[in-house]
């Protein structure tokens, strides 16, 4: 415990001495804006659509609601998109449209004390070829190793994302469900991991770019996550979804992880890369992925 | 030399037979004693009579004092000539027509004239060693780095850190020049001292623009320091104790008017008191467990000069500098142990031959070594219940570069002064990390280890130019070109350059620059704090060099009164930078590295008016910058945002005088806009945050008042001695450190800046002999 006092005295010379004050901020960006996530794919032929008002930090406390007259458009390729509001929150939305690649989503939201908000991006054309092979991670524990090999183009910047789907066969019940599974790093304490993952729509994505190492023109990623022994009740299998995701996906998502993760940055002590957006006159991002199925692997467990 | 001799002695010939001794005669009387060639300021009148008596004069410098004040004069030795200036209106000079770092031979001789009218460079400060030591001194040392964050157009980045962010730059993009050697590593005790020694420092070249095309390898500034030959004739040295450090110099002949040494060391003793404190602390409390704590820094500096000939010199250069910190915490009853270890350092070493080759042509020419290291590790040795654990966790840095170059310095004629010359480095970057988890038990041992090794070659070649065109116009034209190998590519880049020279009248002059520079190697940091686990890496074949165009301009004038008014303006564009874009974590993977970071441009661009008042014993500056530094890094923000050191407005006021020969004063007021942050922009649902973009607050104001003075003594044996009072951050303003957005009780959205250096008083000691 002494030794603890004494380090705790070294520091607290730098404590003593530290002083804090107040001071007026006034952002530069002063307007009100809205924030919308939306994230169409070729995954379903319907697209849940979050749009908030934010206001700015310089305005005048009190509450803002949500503006409940927010005029949206969304066409695909030209085609205007049919869009209702979810009933359970006056900011979800569902967008209806089957979306192909190649097409492009254009999103625009007005609504009464907000600037008009506006973005586009490209459904990317899915990853082709692709081959994927799950083994058992180690002889301690339920680890099941996923390794993806797909094709990259060095001349283009491109980036890619799993899904791993479980399907779980209830003998007794005789049902099937569907689950993502959430997949975990494998590199050492001491390394990055080459893929971040995030939670989207109760799924989790790994998602990464493409400057890994390429040979002979292809790529390889490699993800585990802990499964589960078949039973005489219960077996599973699992499948695996490539994903071609837009460059405005990952970077806004990137940009999320490293707020809730960058502690130097929060602190002004490293560089903040968390405030991408592509939405013109507002904030968020609307961001495009494609995906390509594997077929089903029996539990190498 | 002979020939000077021969003139000054037919010139003097018909005074001395008049009877009173002239000025120029007892320049000549020196010249034939002791070898010294002469440089004077041309308002000095040499043919006028001297009131002094040097005949009784006991050594060279004796007989340059009595020489001196008796006449109204002060001097100083440059290299191996006296340089005479008139005591009440000393002027910054250069000698025409040379570089600081050659020979001059008699020919060239010619009047002392004012530094800025004469050169092309825009953005170029000389700052002398006298300079440096009658200005600020931090903790009692003066400070090269702390010097040139006062200049305009330099930003300092963190407090009492010594960062150098020139023009927009990044802080890394720095060329540091110690002898023409590289330095990686330019600073001690995490910045708080900078590894240039003021001691041993004879002269200091800061270029902000304008770059000549004999520099090259970095985007935003070169600092090229020159060391002080050791006296050729007598032994003499210095002894200082400051707050920190202490400080011992001495230099002299080893054969006297042929070769000369200069040696200077520098360590920390504050671990001579922490040291045995925390070692009786164990004692007296003697619980079993036990802290060891220990930090100090050393730097050396040796060089030793040989005149060959009248026509060639050889010169041995050496440069050593280490910190280390050490943190050791056992406890005896848990048999546990813990060791936190961080060091790093500079080693270089140069050997260079400098040749007149014939009266219009010399060179130069040097092999050289620099290395930088540096090192963090954690061991942890420990038992529990059932087996005993090892764990050793290590981080290195290094990076080594061996060099030969080449510079040859040719005029012609009287209208062109040709620099040319070529140098090839070899670059060996290799940071390693490793990791060992051993138990006694059954599990197995756990060893990771990821190494890295990047080898570079760098060979560049360059011309230069500065013609003389007509006495009101000057331009220096040149091309630089440069090439780097590393695997699986070779970057090959031209840089122009150009600057331009418009004398108006006699005391005001117009200057243009364009300039690019192209820069192979990075400091890949995972944040903006100057540490030395940042590791050098050179770019590769998935990242580029980092490239810059500048264009500068400005007004020089020398007024009436002694006063100097200069304007100037500058644009700067740089691209492929690099920024961090990877996971919160101290050190960047070693291995595709690359898919850690994003690339990106920079511009800055702005004006600086210095206005400064200069005599013999007074000197006032003031200086003023209105500057904008912008980044573009779309995989952070899709249009241009602020960098961090995006300061609008900066001013310095700085002024010192001498009080005759015992005291002189120094103070310094400093002020600019505040650094910037990123906090949220826009707020949902009361807890829901949004950021719009980076660095879009701004932090309070930064300014503070450095005072400090100088009590000078001469003591019984006739050596100097030197109190040194100052005082840094006078009225304790607790400028930000870093700040953060908060919500007050009110709902209001606030800034909280957090402030960390108070007032800092420090004294030191210094005995010359």
């Amino acid at each position: 415990m002494k030794r603890v006092y004494i380090l705790m005295a070294i520091l607290a010379i730098a404590g003593i001495t530290a002083c804090e004050q107040e001071f007026e901020i006034i952002d530069t960006d002063g307007d009100n804006r809205l924030h919308i996530e939306f994230l169409p794919s070729t995954l379903r032929d319907w697209h849940e659509l979050t749009i908030t008002g934010a206001r700015s930090i310089n305005n005048s406390i009190g509450d803002i609601e949500t503006p409940t007259d927010i005029r949206i458009r969304i066409t695909a390729d030209g085609e205007e998109v049919r869009l209702e509001q979810d009933n359970t929150s006056p900011k979800a939305y569902m967008a209806f449209h089957h979306l192909e690649p190649g097409q492009t989503v254009r999103i625009e939201a007005e609504a009464d004390g907000f600037e008009k908000a506006y973005a586009e991006s490209i459904i990317p054309y899915p990853v082709e070829e692709f081959n994927a092979a799950l083994v058992k991670g180690d002889d301690y524990s339920d680890e099941i190793r996923v390794t993806v090999d797909y094709p990259d183009d060095p001349d283009t910047k491109d980036m890619y994302g799993a899904v791993i789907v479980s399907e779980e066969t209830h003998s007794m019940l005789t049902y099937i469900s569907h689950n993502a599974v959430d997949i975990e790093m494998i590199y050492g304490i001491l390394d990055e991991s080459p893929f971040r993952t995030m939670w989207l729509r109760g799924r989790r994505i790994a998602y990464w770019n493409d400057s890994q190492a390429s040979q002979d023109g292809r790529q390889q990623m490699t993800l585990s996550f802990q499964g589960k022994k078949n039973d005489p009740n219960c077996t599973y299998r699992y499948k695996v979804l490539m994903l071609k995701i837009s460059e405005d996906f990952y970077r806004y998502f990137n940009g999320q992880w490293d707020r809730e993760n960058n502690i130097l940055a929060s602190m002004g002590l490293a560089s903040p890369t968390f405030t991408y957006t592509n939405i013109t006159g507002g904030l968020g991002v609307l961001g495009t992925l494609s995906h390509t199925e594997s077929e089903w692997f029996d539990n190498p467990l | 030399m002979k020939r000077l001799a021969l003139i000054l002695t037919v010139l003097a010939f018909p005074f001395v037979l008049c009877g009173q001794e002239r000025l120029r005669d007892q320049m000549l009387h020196i010249y034939e004693l002791y070898g010294m060639n002469f440089v004077y300021d041309e308002a000095i009148d040499i043919d006028s009579p001297s009131n002094a008596d040097i005949s009784k004069a006991g050594s060279l410098e004796d007989a340059l004092e009595k020489l001196a004040y008796g006449n109204g004069l002060i001097f100083e030795t440059n290299k191996k000539f006296i340089v005479l200036k008139k005591a009440d209106k000393v002027r910054d000079y250069i000698i025409f027509l040379e570089e600081q770092r050659d020979t001059l031979s008699e020919s060239r001789i010619t009047v002392a004239t004012d530094r800025d009218r004469n050169t092309t460079q825009t953005g170029l400060m000389k700052i002398d060693s006298r300079k440096f030591k009658r200005g600020f001194a931090f903790m009692g040392s003066p400070d090269v780095i702390k010097t040139l964050q006062m200049m305009p157009g330099v930003s300092a980045g963190t407090e009492l850190m010594s960062g150098l962010y020139v023009h927009g730059g990044t802080g890394t993009d720095n060329l540091f020049l110690l002898d023409g050697v590289p330095l990686y590593q330019v600073s001690h005790l995490a910045g708080l001292f900078s590894s240039f020694n003021t001691e041993v420092i004879d002269n200091l070249d800061f270029y902000k623009s304008g770059f000549p095309a004999r520099y090259g390898g970095r985007l935003s500034s070169v600092v090229d320091v020159t060391t002080r030959r050791g006296d050729m004739y007598e032994y003499k040295g210095m002894f200082s104790l400051g707050a920190i450090d202490g400080n011992i110099q001495f230099e002299g002949p080893i054969v006297k008017g042929k070769t000369s040494f200069n040696v200077a060391l520098r360590r920390s003793w504050s671990d001579l008191i922490t040291t045995p404190a925390l070692m009786l602390a164990n004692w007296k409390y003697g619980d079993g467990s036990k802290v060891f704590m220990n930090y100090a820094f050393y730097d050396g500096n040796a060089g030793i000069t040989h005149i060959i000939d009248s026509r060639n010199t050889l010169s041995f250069n050496f440069y050593m500098g280490r910190d280390y910190l050490r943190i050791r915490m056992e406890e005896e009853e848990l048999d546990n142990n813990m060791r936190f270890v961080l060091n790093w350092g500079n080693i270089l070493a140069s050997l260079k031959w400098e040749c007149d080759i014939s009266d219009d042509l010399r060179s130069r020419v040097m092999i050289y070594n620099s290395s930088n290291r540096s090192r963090i590790g954690i061991e942890m040795e420990g038992a529990d219940d059932i087996e005993s654990l090892m764990m050793e966790t290590a981080n290195l840095t290094r990076v080594n570069d061996l060099g030969v170059k080449g510079d040859f310095d040719w005029i012609p004629s009287p209208y062109h002064h040709i620099r040319f010359g070529g140098a090839y480095q070899y670059h060996i970057y290799y940071p390693e990390r490793y990791s060992n988890f051993i138990t006694a038990g059954a599990e197995p041992t756990f060893t990771y280890s990821d190494k890295a090794r990047y080898d570079g070659h760098e060979p560049t070649v360059y011309i230069e130019d500065e013609i003389n065109a007509t006495g009101w116009f000057k331009v220096n034209a040149g091309l630089r070109a440069a090439t780097f190998s590393v695997p699986g590519k070779t970057y090959f880049a031209v840089e122009p350059r150009l600057a331009l020279r418009f004398q108006i009248s006699s005391g005001i002059s117009l200057k243009a620059s364009y300039t690019e520079m192209n820069q192979f190697n990075h400091q890949v940091a995972t944040n903006y704090m100057d540490l030395p686990t940042n590791t050098w890496m050179p770019v590769t074949s998935k990242i580029r060099p980092m490239h810059s165009r500048q264009i500068a301009g400005g007004i020089y004038m020398n007024l009436p009164q002694d006063i100097v008014l200069n304007i100037e303006g500058y644009w700067k564009t740089m691209d492929r930078l690099l920024e961090y874009t990877g996971s919160n974590t101290l050190y960047p993977p070693l291995n595709e590295w690359e898919s850690s970071f994003s690339e990106g441009k920079g511009r800055a661009y702005g004006g600086e008016v210095e206005l400064a008042w200069r005599t013999g014993r007074t000197d006032l500056a003031a200086y003023y910058t209105l500057a904008w530094n912008e980044r573009y890094f779309a995989d952070i923000h899709p249009l241009w945002y602020p960098d961090r050191n995006d300061h609008r407005h900066k001013f310095t006021f700085v002024g010192s005088h001498r009080f005759g020969k015992r005291l002189d004063v120094y103070a310094a007021w400093n002020w600019h806009s505040g650094s910037r942050i990123t906090g949220y922009s826009h707020v949902a649902d009361e807890d829901t945050f949004y950021y719009s973009r980076p660095n879009n607050i701004k932090m309070p104001p930064y300014h503070r008042l450095d005072i400090g003075m100088n009590f000078r003594k001469t003591t019984r044996r006739g050596n100097e001695s030197i109190w040194n009072l100052s005082v840094y951050n006078v009225y304790c303003r607790m400028n930000p450190f870093f700040a953060f957005v908060t919500t007050g009780e009110d709902g209001k959205f606030k800034g909280t800046s957090i402030g960390i250096i108070p007032i800092i008083p420090s004294i030191s000691y210094t005995l010359r002999f």
